[in-house]
């Protein structure tokens, strides 16, 4: 009895040992790899590639949380009460708007995705024709304007813009920075390519947010027909109009029917981006609103001229000391504008006009469209000489687009005009200001490729 | 024949009378012991008392010497003179020298020690009123820096062993449990959570400290290797009781604590705080006339006359008394064959912090029980629940120094002053719930094949599941709606073990050799739901809100080893052990899978040679001990060799996003320590000392390597760069007086460590990471600094700041940066410096034990010496704030400079822009001294026949005492920074410290 026991016994250890030596020795149980999420391995189907596109939006987000404010503080329409980052640039003394918020960084995140998905085997992956043109189009439209945003806060004094890259790098490769010139090449050639794939199917963004875009675009880069064309084209599709009530269009967002592009804010998503950065700077009451309208500038001149405009009148917010543009943002909740049809009638109005150096009254037409909207008592009658006209506009896009997309800036920079200086009563010129205006590319990636700021 | 028959009966008879037999039995207390190593002096050969105790040896001859020995007990040697029995009773070792060892996967007496290992034993945690059980080896384990968590009921401990060994890799010890590897660090709070949280509940809090027989400390490499990969942040393993043959054994404790604050900080009253903003408003060219209308003093709906009549101090708000009731109750005992050890404990806790409560149940079963002579089988289970309310310390006492002592907590009709503001709301209207569940148990078989071989076979398991609820009102939401969590986290960790040991002695030569193989896999899932608005206010779960969103995580890690060691001594004198491991696991790359982890050491008894014999009348005891190898640190996290993408959500949309770059090379980070030590005892033990003496040098280490955002990310983690820890480590100890009814003993220990990074690679002279606060990792420079402007005083002709310029060394005022720089935040980034030390120069503790008739008195002293610590949430406290971002400034700012000529520290008061940047002027040199623990006890005298063999009342007091020049908007010089090595001496709002009282009674029966 004892030696059957004994030798049960030791037929257990033997096959103890042996189960156990057998399971230690299967390199199988140290492959463990991730089962939530993606690894480049996977990233094989539409979906993946759709997912890419999104993560890229959500970048968008980032991206354009600060342009509003930052370029608002630069032309001095907004004054930031007690925050150190925001000193007045016109007391800077070294080059270079102080780099924040890493968006440089984002951008190249964007790219990263995107060129992820127009380098992949698209055409074999499954899934209909309109499927593949949207995903593409979604990428090539994200890559233009993450590269439009570069080019217009990056470009230095000499014309150097920041690389271009359209392809997946690795941790090795080496770039160079492109010329301003081929960054707006590069620029065109996407969105045109987002058009022609839009044009097949939407993506996350439309076909007429693509053409919109564009326009926008063309107009920057000063190719002005084609910024008409595509201005034109957007207007007369049909797919906007003008909402009756001007703040009606910051509350509906995303759902105004103006609206051409926007960036979709949901907090329960990510709760960082410019609904959030607007609310917090521009509550209309003294202690929480640190921007306030700097009464010394360009647009609080135009307010003085027309109070009653509603851009003003609905959108602005006087305070115990201080007025504020809580109309814009006014939750932490709404949709970052990126586009709107006033944009578009002001800018195929400007267009026309530098294509035939004189004005039609469809331009007037154009400019009145936004000024009758906001109930401006200064609608343009007959039509005025070109230079005029020119004027008029510029301050329609500054009363229009104030703390929106950036554009107060970038319409200055392009028309090469002064800003006004601390005092209120002077300015300062294009060509000091154009050496100290631009971002400085991070010094790591400037030290990793060896370039030059 | 019958001559041939004749001879060989004589022959027979010859060798039994030339080489006798003895037989006898072993016993302990009247109890039979197997196991006993019975040997032959002189001839070397052997046995082991059996089962019931009995042996039997022979080919003795008359005059032989033979030993008995076991672990744990003195060592007995008879001369044999002929008897043919013998029957031998063992006494217990008071001895240090004969304590047993515990090293991870067996164990050696103290004396056969070759590696570096401190045993701290259980009694010295018993009824302890620290949060967790590692807490209480702070001063008692030199090299063993201890960190207490706040006075949060179940906060967390940090503990570094011999110094950081890593800049991102975790370097917390490695906790093994009766051999199970203990899954460790915080009970992970949701994905769902809703704001900013700092509630941290120490898994390790689940063990029961009156469970626990000791503690071992794992320091040197020779002792840590056989942990190979998960060794070199030091190993601590923790040996609960287990039962003794005998009359059942029962225990009670029933205790009761006060706590308060260690301290609480001195803020300016509501007066005091007028006088400074109408100094402020006057000395910013306002009119002082205006101050109330315009100076912004008044917010949230407060008026002049309310304000001149309140003084609020906020810190009643969110501090009080705390109270915990303790009850223990162990049961232990049984046969020879079965043995057993049962206990339950019962804490309920309102810490210092409102709000905050606590319970916590828990239960062990040990048992072992003997088939026959040569199968044993075990189990030791214990189970632990946990009901925890913390309070985030962002809503209580975060939120309570931002308020004005002329604000009130409530209006008149009884709502809240400023609501999203008032500590008060945050503390009733926002709730978290955590509730856990740990299961830690362990089942072994044991074989003896053979005298000297066993086998064993060990499966463990360690199963944590945990559930969150938050519920924060719409009150205090910025978008009127309420926010509701759940999330519910597993973590379900196994190993099997299955060991080879082989035990013999051949005359003066005594082996121990283990070989083994072992695979453990761990495995998290986190699930977790988040609601936002609800109809109504009694709707408080995510389901019932208007929206929801959910999450689900879940990650795992696999190991797989094979163990090898070798224990030689020579004699008992010359002492060699020699630890292989070889650990694979899914965390390193694929290219890399294995490593090979080896150590060894060598100890030399000089005083059991023949030439010390002179000196033992001083020396009676005297070791040295060198050790050198390889160990690892494989906490580099799941998944870090591939290719990752993290979830992000655009819009409803699936979106992903880039967050790591496939590495086949990523590998463990590898420690290589030498270790050199002596052991002695003088005047046959009356005083002890240790000194070891080491140096650890840390390769491979995961550093984050800044790289080109063109790929996607701006940085990736790989392996390079170097650490070095060198240090001393003092322990002496002495037994002042052991006589009559009186015993004292006393003990010193003192640990000095120096960490520098002394490579980081290809990367630039440092490596600095954005984020909160500027993580900074500097070759030559210790791990955790951070780079800071340098503060230089404050100009005494116009009150302010003022700052260095590094390239020209001038000291510029906050004017004339900002006019150079453009702005002072310019000023600063271009003139931070790695700056600071977050570890103590030196640590150490003094504990005495006095026992007197009836009495008995020990108490434990702790300190730490030298550190650096930036309090960057308080030390806004220290300036002045223009109203609209107000804070309450601490009373030091009352000695602010007022005129030109003034010196003084403190700039003036003015309305200047709130500068949040983190500067050297709060840092501060922090040095303490801590009566860490009191304990006073009475035992009864109690009659022979009386049912209770037992009767002591106890107090103990617990942090009561501190000295130390922590600045005045520090809580606490125990500071609890954060967990991790890097950005340590930066921590946004610490947490106080609870110091407390309790009274206890103990019943033995």
């Amino acid at each position: 009895m004892e030696n059957i026991k004994k030798f049960k016994m030791k037929r257990l250890f033997i096959g103890l040992m042996t189960l156990s030596l057998m399971f230690t020795s299967c390199d199988d149980f140290l492959e463990e790899y991730s089962t939530i999420g993606l690894s480049d391995g996977s990233l094989t189907d539409l979906v993946a590639m759709e997912a890419l596109n999104a993560g890229a939006y959500n970048d968008l987000r980032n991206i354009t949380a600060y342009e509003h404010v930052q370029s608002t503080y630069i032309v001095r329409d907004c004054e930031p009460r007690r925050n150190p980052n925001w000193i007045p640039f016109f007391k800077w003394t070294t080059a270079g708007i102080p780099g924040m918020f890493n968006r440089y960084q984002q951008c190249y995140q964007v790219f990263n995705k995107v060129n992820t998905v127009l380098n992949a085997d698209i055409d074999n992956m499954y899934g209909t024709d309109a499927q593949r043109a949207a995903v593409r189009g979604d990428a090539y439209f994200l890559r233009a304007y993450a590269l439009f945003y570069l080019n217009n806060w990056f470009t230095n004094p000499n014309g150097m813009s920041v690389p271009i890259v359209l392809t997946v790098l690795g941790t090795n490769d080496r770039v160079t920075r492109a010329t301003s010139d081929e960054v707006k090449a590069q620029i065109e050639s996407d969105i045109e390519a987002a058009r022609t794939n839009l044009a097949i199917s939407g993506g996350i963004t439309s076909h007429a947010a693509a053409t919109g875009m564009a326009a926008r675009m063309y107009f920057y880069h000063k190719k002005y027909n084609l910024a008409y064309e595509r201005a034109n084209e957007v207007i007369t599709s049909g797919g906007f109009s003008l909402e009756q009530n001007v703040a009606d269009i910051y509350t509906k967002g995303s759902a105004s029917s103006e609206v051409i592009f926007s960036v979709i804010t949901d907090r329960t998503e990510n709760t960082f981006g410019s609904a959030q950065i607007g609310f917090q700077n521009h509550q209309a009451n003294d202690a929480d609103g640190v921007s306030s309208l700097n009464l010394e500038g360009v647009l609080a001149g135009l307010r003085t001229a027309d109070p009653s405009d509603k851009r003003f009148a609905d959108l602005m917010t006087e305070g115990d000391n201080f007025i504020f543009t809580d109309g814009k943002y006014p939750n932490n909740d709404v949709d970052y504008i990126g586009l709107r049809l006033p944009e578009m009638y002001l800018t195929r109005a400007e267009a026309n006009i530098m294509v035939n150096s004189t004005v039609t009254a469809a331009d007037v037409a154009d400019v009145n469209t936004v000024k009758n909207r906001a109930g401006a008592s200064d609608t343009v009658a007959g039509t005025p000489g070109a230079n005029d006209m020119l004027e008029i506009i510029f301050n329609e896009r500054s009363k229009e687009l104030y703390n929106e997309t950036g554009d107060r800036f970038f319409n200055t920079l392009r028309l090469q005009r002064d800003i006004v200086d601390e005092s209120g009563s002077g300015t300062v010129s294009y060509s000091s200001y154009r050496t100290l205006l631009y971002n400085l590319i991070p010094q790591t990636e400037v030290d990793i490729h060896n370039l030059t700021q | 024949m019958k001559n041939y028959l004749m001879v060989f009966f004589t022959f027979l008879f010859t060798l039994q009378a030339f080489s006798q037999q003895l037989t006898g039995t072993v016993k302990v207390d009247g109890e039979p012991i197997p196991g006993v190593n019975i040997i032959n002096i002189e001839s070397g050969t052997g046995t082991l008392s059996d089962f019931d105790g009995n042996f039997s040896i022979d080919n003795l001859s008359e005059g032989d010497e033979i030993e008995f020995s076991y672990i744990g007990f003195q060592t007995q040697r008879v001369v044999f003179n002929g008897q043919t029995s013998l029957n031998i009773s063992l006494e217990e070792s008071s001895e240090k020298l004969e304590e047993v060892i515990v090293t991870g996967y067996g164990s050696v007496i103290a004396k056969n020690l070759s590696s570096s290992i401190v045993r701290v034993d259980g009694e010295s945690v018993k009824n302890t009123a620290l949060g967790s059980f590692e807490q209480a080896l702070q001063g008692r384990a030199a090299g063993v820096q201890v960190i207490t968590g706040s006075g949060m009921s179940g906060s967390g401990t940090k503990i570094r062993i011999r110094g950081a060994n890593s800049a991102t890799a975790s370097s917390d010890p490695l906790y093994v449990v009766d051999g199970i590897i203990m899954e460790q660090g915080n009970y992970r709070s949701g994905n769902q959570s809703v704001g900013f949280m700092d509630t941290p509940t120490n898994i390790l809090s689940s063990i029961n400290p009156n469970d626990i027989q000791s503690m071992e400390v794992l320091k040197d490499a020779a002792a840590t290797a056989i942990y190979g990969a998960r060794g070199s942040n030091g190993v601590i393993l923790i040996t609960t009781k287990q039962g003794q043959a005998g009359a059942t054994k029962i225990e009670a404790t029933f205790d009761v604590g006060l706590s308060e604050a260690t301290r609480r900080l001195d803020y300016v009253n509501a007066e005091e705080y007028l006088m400074l903003a109408q100094e402020a408003w006057y000395n910013a060219g306002q009119d002082p006339t205006k101050y109330w209308d315009n100076s912004g003093v008044l917010t949230a709906g407060n008026t002049k006359e309310k304000a001149l009549t309140t003084d609020t101090d906020w810190q009643d708000v969110a501090l009080k008394t705390g109270i915990a009731y303790r009850a223990n109750i162990s049961a232990s005992g049984g046969s020879e064959k079965t043995k057993f050890f049962v206990s339950g404990n019962f804490l309920e806790e309102e810490s210092i912090f409102v709000g905050n409560e606590y319970l916590k149940l828990n239960a062990r079963t040990n048992l072992n029980h003997k088939v026959n002579d040569k199968l044993s089988v075990g189990t030791n289970i214990n189970f632990t629940y946990v009901d925890n309310s913390p309070v985030p310390v962002q809503n209580g006492i975060g939120r309570a120094v931002n308020m004005l002592p002329i604000e009130p907590v409530f209006n008149p009709d009884g709502t809240y002053f400023n609501v999203t503001q008032n500590p008060r709301a945050w503390l009733d209207l926002y709730t978290t719930n955590i509730k856990n569940r740990t299961l830690t148990g362990s089942w072994y078989l044991r074989y003896q094949l053979s005298d000297a071989l066993s086998f064993r076979t060990e499966f463990g398991l360690n199963s944590i599941s945990v559930d969150q609820e938050q519920y924060m009102d719409r009150l205090l939401s910025t978008n009127d709606l309420a926010l509701a969590s759940e999330s519910k986290n597993t973590i379900n960790a196994w190993n099997w073990k299955n060991l080879l040991n082989y035990r013999k002695s051949f005359g003066d030569h005594s082996f121990d050799v283990l070989a083994g193989i072992e695979s453990s896999k761990s495995k998290t899932h986190n699930i977790g739901m988040r609601g936002d608005g609800f109809a109504s206010t009694s709707l408080k779960t995510p389901q019932d809100a208007a929206t929801q969103s959910v999450s689900f995580n879940e990650s795992a890690f696999t190991y797989l080893s094979i163990i090898s060691r070798l224990n030689y001594n020579y004699k008992g004198k010359y002492l060699f052990s020699f630890t292989a491991r070889r650990d694979g696991s899914s965390r390193f790359g694929r290219a890399k899978q294995w490593g090979t982890f080896p150590a060894g050491s060598l100890g030399y008894n000089i005083s059991e040679e023949p030439f010390f014999e002179p000196l033992k009348g001083v020396f009676s005891y005297l070791k040295l001990k060198a050790s050198y190898g390889i160990t690892g640190n494989a906490e580099i996290g799941n998944y870090q060799n591939e290719s990752r993408y993290n979830s992000v959500q655009y819009n409803g949309l699936n979106g992903i996003s880039l967050s790591n770059i496939a590495d086949d090379q990523l590998g463990w980070e590898e420690s290589i320590q030498t270790n050199f030590a002596i052991s002695a005892e003088l005047f046959n033990g009356t005083i002890r000392a240790d000194v070891d003496v080491y140096d650890k040098l840390t390769k491979d280490l995961l550093l984050p390597y800044p790289v080109s955002i063109v790929s996607g990310l701006t940085r990736v983690t790989t392996n390079l760069g170097e650490i070095s820890n060198k240090g001393i480590e003092i322990v002496l100890g002495a037994t002042l007086m052991e006589k009559n009814d009186i015993t004292w003993d006393v003990e010193f220990q003192y640990a000095k460590n120096t960490n520098e990074v002394l490579s980081i690679g290809d990367n630039p002279e440092g490596i600095n990471l954005p984020g909160f606060g500027t993580t900074s990792i500097y070759v030559g420079k210790p791990i955790g600094i951070q780079t800071l402007p340098i503060w230089s005083g404050v100009d005494p002709a116009t009150g302010q700041d003022m700052y260095l310029e590094q390239s020209t060394g001038l000291s510029l005022t906050e004017t004339q940066a900002a006019a150079q720089y453009g702005n002072l935040n310019n000023f600063f980034s271009q003139n931070n410096v790695a700056f600071g030390n977050p570890w103590p120069d030196f640590t150490g503790g003094f504990s005495t034990d006095f026992s007197y008739k009836n009495w008995s008195i020990s108490a434990l002293f702790s300190f730490a010496v030298g550190q650096d610590y930036l309090a960057s949430g308080e030390n806004i406290n220290s300036k002045y704030f223009a109203a609209s971002s107000a804070m309450t400034p601490l009373r030091h700012i009352l000695g602010r400079w007022r005129s030109p000529g003034d010196v003084t520290n403190i700039a003036q008061v003015n309305l200047e822009p709130t500068l949040w940047s983190r500067t050297s002027e709060y840092v501060s040199d922090l040095d303490y001294l801590r009566m860490r623990d009191f304990t006073f006890t009475y035992s009864f005298n109690l009659p022979e026949n009386s049912s209770i063999k037992g009767l002591d009342v106890y107090t103990k007091l617990t942090n009561f005492l501190t000295w130390t020049n922590a600045q005045p908007w520090m809580f606490d010089p125990e500071n609890y920074v954060r967990g991790g090595n890097l950005n340590l001496m930066d921590k946004w709002r610490q947490v106080p410290q609870a110091k407390t009282v309790n009274i206890g009674v103990n019943l033995k029966f």
